[in-house]
């Protein structure tokens, strides 16, 4: 191979490479969130693991909102506002949802915590946010998230906003999860 | 042996020999010929993007709606920018290297012709797609040229055109950047060393070597805003689990280089033209050539200082504001050289040197507010306001397209044979660097004060320094005609141009006659 060809070969191999990085950067963004909380992203863990852990004398102020997404025809909103919570117990949260249509909706609920840096010491056990939600026509109900702060959060962080978004999910159901 | 002398003198005979029309313009594979063809692109879209421009500046020349419905407004912002940025800027540049690299490196042609040709006509078919998304249901792509999702992924069908406009647009500058590396590091002459070539061919390798690194990321982007658009994935759609913030980083992680793409070549540009008209060598020429490198890397690690307000840790916005505030040192050494390049020369102010001049004034002031900017605290405030526009225009219109405008007439007389008429390009700089500063200087203003960028009203209180503003555009507009007047003129007749054209400057492109013959250097030259 000439000289010419064989470097037009290899700009052609990094324009492939710098292509793919492009997609690289989706799991490398992911895992920087995970490990960092940056984006407010939550952390999950086991109920076992989270009533053995440790329970300081500090108390978190915990608020929460909600909304649903403009083309998702549901009432969506916290049952408690705000809470003090203890560091290290593990508390439950319930939010009401309507399906105010009438035909049946999936809705899948997204999250944030804000601060971002108090998102990783954020702990849920459980939370209607892990599956679809099927709501039927004028259906109710009362959706629980079961979480707990752990003894990393950090000092300064006196109050923490837990903030949900439902979207229909119609076009992702067929993917599922 | 006779017909060997026969086949010599019949060389010789068609040294100049052109093609027919049709075939010299549309099938060429001639260097010259097609840098040509990309000039007359960039100029083309220059004046189609600043004609929306003035539609922007004739709605906001008043508080309410005047002209255009607030929709139709935020579409020629946006593609406003996008013909600027990648129909005028990128193209122009890559004219410039068509017709000059392989004439400043003493080679025959590009290495790789026939892609050349390739790389230039696909540009009018991607910018028709663009620019025909104008009449399908919805109008043009209206969400700023970032296409920032989830506001993309929720748009019309002009979304996909533009989509797939940029996907040809980064073919395009691709394929011309891999031709640029080829030509550079193959090509040369023998004895030009990579440490003796000219300031222009040394920007001009950084470019494309940015191009090709980042140029895919950007493909990749907006391949994943298609299919998140219409193929189910969900990579920024937060109801499938996306993150649009993610958007925000892969954009910026490509957009940021690309600000460096449309400034290195005009640095180079400047750096041709000072030390002909200071008449001393350019100073500091190695430490030229490391700036360059040393602003192509930062340029990779800055890219959030776009996004500091989307909400990062602290010390996620310490290191992008320290590391945009390092780009300083390599930006300020260059200007330092330009600077002590005239300092003491025997200086003339024909019209490509007052360019030159005006580039390192306006461009340092752009570097200036761009180095506000940095500031993170100070940035939640100007975020998105008229100073960041003000700051791009600085640095965009008075760095690049100025540069590029001292470059044509600096190299006019070597492209066409004559000397372009100096008083008319004399008058042409001062009405464009005056109207340029009525126009985007009181933008700074605007922005400090608050006033947003892309909206098409405006609280009362902003009222004059947006007519100061909109009074400057339509005279920058407008004296831009006058420039495409010399440059005809010019090609049709003036003054005979000697090959040197100025007075002893520096570089194999003015050992060739003027114009420069068809076919140059079919024997490369030796530089010692």
């Amino acid at each position: 191979m000439s000289a010419q060809a064989n470097l037009v070969v290899k700009l052609v191999i990094i324009c492939g490479v710098m292509f793919g990085f492009g997609y690289a950067l989706v799991p490398l963004y992911e895992a920087f969130c995970r490990v960092t909380g940056f984006g407010g992203k939550t952390d999950i863990i086991q109920e076992s693991v989270a009533q053995n852990a440790a329970q300081l004398n500090r108390e978190v102020a915990v608020s929460f909102t909600s909304h649903a997404s403009t083309n998702l025809p549901w009432e969506f909103k916290p049952v408690t506002r705000s809470m003090d919570i203890k560091i290290g117990e593990v508390q439950e949260a319930k939010f009401y949802v309507k399906n105010v249509s009438n035909r049946p909706i999936t809705g899948m609920a997204t999250f944030n915590v804000t601060p971002p840096r108090a998102g990783f010491h954020f702990k849920k056990t459980e939370c209607f946010c892990f599956t679809e939600q099927l709501m039927q026509p004028g259906e109710e109900q009362e959706m629980v998230v079961r979480f707990m702060l752990d003894s990393q959060m950090p000092s300064d962080v006196q109050e923490l906003t837990l903030s949900y978004t439902f979207f229909d999910n119609a076009k992702y159901a067929a993917s599922g999860d | 042996m006779a017909n060997a002398a026969a086949v010599d003198s019949h060389d010789h005979d068609h040294h100049d020999h052109k093609p027919p029309f049709f075939q010299r313009w549309f099938m060429s594979t001639n260097h010259k010929d097609i840098g040509t063809l990309y000039l007359i692109f960039s100029l083309t879209m220059l004046f189609l993007g600043g004609a929306m421009a003035l539609v922007i500046r004739a709605e906001l020349f008043q508080p309410g709606l005047q002209f255009v419905d607030p929709h139709f407004f935020n579409q020629m912002t946006t593609v406003h920018a996008l013909i600027m940025v990648f129909g005028a800027v990128m193209p122009g540049f890559v004219g410039f290297a068509n017709w000059m690299l392989p004439l400043m490196v003493g080679a025959p042609d590009m290495a790789l012709p026939r892609m050349n040709n390739w790389s230039f006509w696909i540009l009018p078919f991607a910018f028709t797609i663009l620019l025909s998304s104008f009449f399908v249901p919805g109008g043009a792509p209206a969400a700023g040229w970032t296409l920032y999702a989830p506001l993309t992924i929720q748009g019309g069908m002009s979304v996909d055109m533009a989509i797939v406009a940029i996907h040809m647009m980064g073919i395009s500058s691709i394929m011309g950047a891999i031709n640029v590396i080829v030509t550079v590091l193959n090509m040369r002459a023998p004895g030009m060393t990579l440490m003796k070539m000219p300031m222009f061919v040394w920007t001009w390798l950084i470019t494309a070597f940015l191009l090709i690194a980042v140029m895919p990321v950007f493909a990749g982007a907006v391949t994943m805003l298609l299919t998140d658009r219409h193929f189910g994935t969900a990579f920024f759609d937060p109801a499938g689990g996306g993150d649009p913030v993610l958007y925000q980083h892969i954009f910026w992680f490509f957009g940021h280089p690309e600000v460096y793409i449309m400034i290195l070549p005009a640095f180079g540009i400047i750096s041709h033209i000072i030390p002909t008209f200071a008449r001393k060598p350019l100073f500091g020429y190695s430490s030229m050539v490391f700036a360059t490198a040393a602003i192509a890397f930062l340029s990779f690690i800055v890219w959030a200082h776009h996004m500091f307000t989307v909400g990062m840790p602290l010390q996620g916005e310490l290191f992008f504001m320290y590391a945009t505030m390092l780009i300083s040192v390599p930006t300020g050494v260059k200007v330092f050289n330009w600077v002590t390049t005239m300092w003491r020369g025997s200086m003339t102010f024909e019209t490509p040197m007052l360019y030159a001049i005006g580039v390192v004034f306006l461009f340092t002031m752009g570097g200036l507010s761009g180095l506000m900017l940095a500031i993170t605290p100070a940035d939640f405030q100007y975020h998105d306001t008229y100073f960041v526009v003000a700051h791009f225009h600085y640095v965009l219109f008075s760095g690049a397209v100025m540069a590029m405008m001292g470059g044509a007439y600096f190299w006019l007389p070597k492209w066409t044979g004559h000397m372009y008429n100096e008083s008319l390009g004399k008058i042409h700089f001062w009405l464009t660097a005056i109207f340029f500063n009525v126009t985007f200087f009181p933008q700074h203003f605007l922005g400090l004060a608050g006033m947003p960028r892309r909206y098409a009203d405006y609280p009362v209180q902003f009222t004059e320094f947006n007519q100061w503003s909109s009074v400057g555009a339509f005279g920058l507009g407008i004296s831009q005609l006058l420039f495409v007047y010399i440059v005809i003129a010019t090609v049709r007749g003036g003054k005979k141009a000697t090959a040197e054209v100025w007075e002893n400057p520096e570089g194999l492109e003015w050992t060739v006659p003027s114009p420069a013959p068809f076919h140059t250097f079919d024997d490369p030259p030796v530089v010692k």
